[in-house]
């Protein structure tokens, strides 16, 4: 399969970007200005093979960023982006057994999951960091992405596991003003002007079953959602492994 | 709001082009040598601030006196300062008044504009009083977030500032409120209920708070309560109160099921750098086992 280039089409419409429409129309941003430059229309719901490239969906996040002109944009966008509603791999997420599972799937998956940053696993001691990295090439909205992604996944965890897992967070960025949305969204465990952008967390927490999890349930998801078709991989991140 | 004063606008805009042809009929052009650039540059600049102004004030408002007054009376400088730029560019007899009249519109306009503010002086005090609890000692138009229509943190920090430098050394107390499981809401109800739920808690903390009080909307399900003049210990017994008040509202959903709401609650004095105290406020509220709502299970892994 040939690696995905900021201008390609390998994202699906009805997926992240119809999330993001529907958050900004229910914030009643008017659409026409949300539109420009995403590829998308004025439908309610985008059709079944849409696709819009990786620079599209950015621009669109980027409109609605901008139109709302509110610090917590990204990390509402971030609250209901996983598990999502991407298919049998949303299923798999829905129904993982603890965190190590949800972590793999997630890695597996990123290109359907979340596209835009594509997530690594490292162990490192008696740790477990999650690298968040730029998957086309984005640097301006990088910020924005990776409070987005970073919520995504935390939110995820709480909802799944049924208590809020003890993450930290490291962000490759100066301590921002609105720094309360981090606090409330993420916690307090925050760390500025690191050289990465990761999430660490005690090994330990890596296999406590998840109230939620069922293993066949999430076998046969899984199972599903290896034979549907997944979008490539970025070159970027292509040329970073 | 513009659609809502078509007839004015019309009216604005016939009279600038029936101005000119009065000028053009009745007087004659003056040539181009003996036209005087500065007077032309301040009394149109004139004109077309005066326009602009009328537009925004009309674009901004909805009918009533106030409107009417102000827009009248900035539309008559508009016209006024044309008539007296069209007054470089063509001359007119000495023994004509009609063009003195259509200068005097200045002055006039200036008149009608004073009563406008007048009245949008007292239209504003009572604006005032919708915005108590929800702005103290500054306002920032930018600060309000579009849910709760509540400010935000650094709103916040600032008045936490200006309290200190206002009355140093007097008590100011800050209490963090934070919905329990506000995330279940978002999840199982969808994000739209969740700004209801918000807009519900808003509401009822502003019933029940002094007039002397300020709400903000800290971040997510956070809101902030800063309370001028109230010691810890009351801080804490207003602090309960508002929780026992939302934990006494029925709030039901679009599909009519009820949603059952608690809160967490934290307070301290406001005696230090905001951003600290904040934070520091924001972690207590945060820690297992706080105020009325159900304890979060253990922290710790197994």
């Amino acid at each position: 399969m040939p690696l995905l280039q900021q201008g390609d089409p390998g994202i699906a419409a009805r997926h992240q970007p119809a999330l993001v429409l529907d958050y900004a129309r229910s914030r009643e941003l008017a659409t026409a200005p949300l539109l420009k430059g995403t590829g998308l229309d004025d439908g309610a719901l985008p059709s079944e093979e849409s696709q819009v490239s990786a620079a599209q969906y950015l621009q669109l996040l980027a409109n609605v960023a901008r139109g709302l002109g509110s610090a917590d944009t990204s990390f509402m966008l971030g609250q209901q982006m996983l598990p999502g509603h991407y298919g049998a791999v949303s299923h798999a997420l829905l129904q993982a057994q603890n965190l190590r599972q949800a972590l793999a799937i997630l890695c597996e998956f990123h290109t359907l999951l979340c596209p835009l940053l594509q997530p690594r696993l490292r162990e490192a001691g008696d740790m477990h960091v999650l690298y968040w990295v730029d998957a086309f090439g984005a640097p301006s909205q990088l910020p924005f992405l990776v409070e987005m992604h970073m919520t995504a996944l935390a939110a995820m965890c709480r909802w799944l596991a049924g208590e809020t897992l003890p993450w930290r967070f490291c962000f490759n960025r100066a301590r921002p003003r609105h720094v309360e949305q981090h606090e409330v969204h993420l916690g307090h465990a925050l760390r500025f002007d690191c050289q990465v952008d990761a999430m660490l967390i005690d090994t330990a927490w890596l296999d406590r079953p998840w109230p939620r999890g069922n293993a066949t349930a999430a076998a046969l998801a899984l199972r599903a959602a290896a034979l549907a078709p997944v979008p490539a991989a970025s070159l970027l991140g292509a040329l970073y492994d | 709001m513009l659609p809502l004063h078509r007839n004015s606008l019309i009216a604005a805009a016939l009279a600038l082009p029936l101005f000119f042809f009065l000028y053009a009929t009745f007087g004659h052009a003056k040539p181009f040598a003996i036209w005087k650039w500065m007077d032309i540059v301040c009394e149109g600049g004139t004109a077309v601030m005066a326009g602009v102004w009328f537009l925004f004030t009309l674009s901004s408002r909805p009918r009533g006196r106030v409107t009417s007054l102000i827009a009248g009376g900035l539309c008559a400088i508009m016209l006024g300062s044309w008539a007296d730029c069209l007054d470089e560019f063509f001359a007119v007899d000495k023994q004509e008044v009609w063009d003195n009249w259509l200068e005097a519109l200045i002055p006039f306009g200036m008149l009608v504009l004073t009563i406008g503010m007048y009245y949008w002086r007292q239209e504003q005090f009572r604006l005032n009083e919708h915005l108590q609890k929800r702005e103290r000692l500054f306002r920032d138009h930018r600060a309000f977030d579009r849910i709760t229509q509540l400010a935000d943190a650094s709103y916040l920090r600032t008045q936490m500032r200006l309290e200190q430098e206002r009355r140093p050394g007097f008590d100011c107390a800050l209490v963090l409120l934070d919905i329990d499981s506000f995330h279940l809401i978002n999840r199982e109800h969808g994000h739209r209920e969740g700004d209801r739920v918000l807009q519900a808690v808003g509401h009822m903390l502003l019933l029940n708070l002094r007039n002397d009080d300020l709400l903000c909307r800290y971040a997510g399900d956070r809101f902030a309560v800063l309370m001028p003049g109230v010691s810890r210990e009351d801080a804490a017994t207003q602090a309960r109160h508002l929780c026992a008040m939302v934990g006494q509202m029925r709030h039901h959903a679009n599909d009519n099921r009820e949603i059952r709401l608690s809160l967490r609650h934290a307070c301290a004095l406001t005696d230090g750098v905001p951003e600290v105290v904040l934070a520091e406020l924001s972690r207590e509220v945060e820690a297992p086992g706080r105020g009325a709502g159900p304890a979060p299970r253990a922290a710790a892994p197994a």
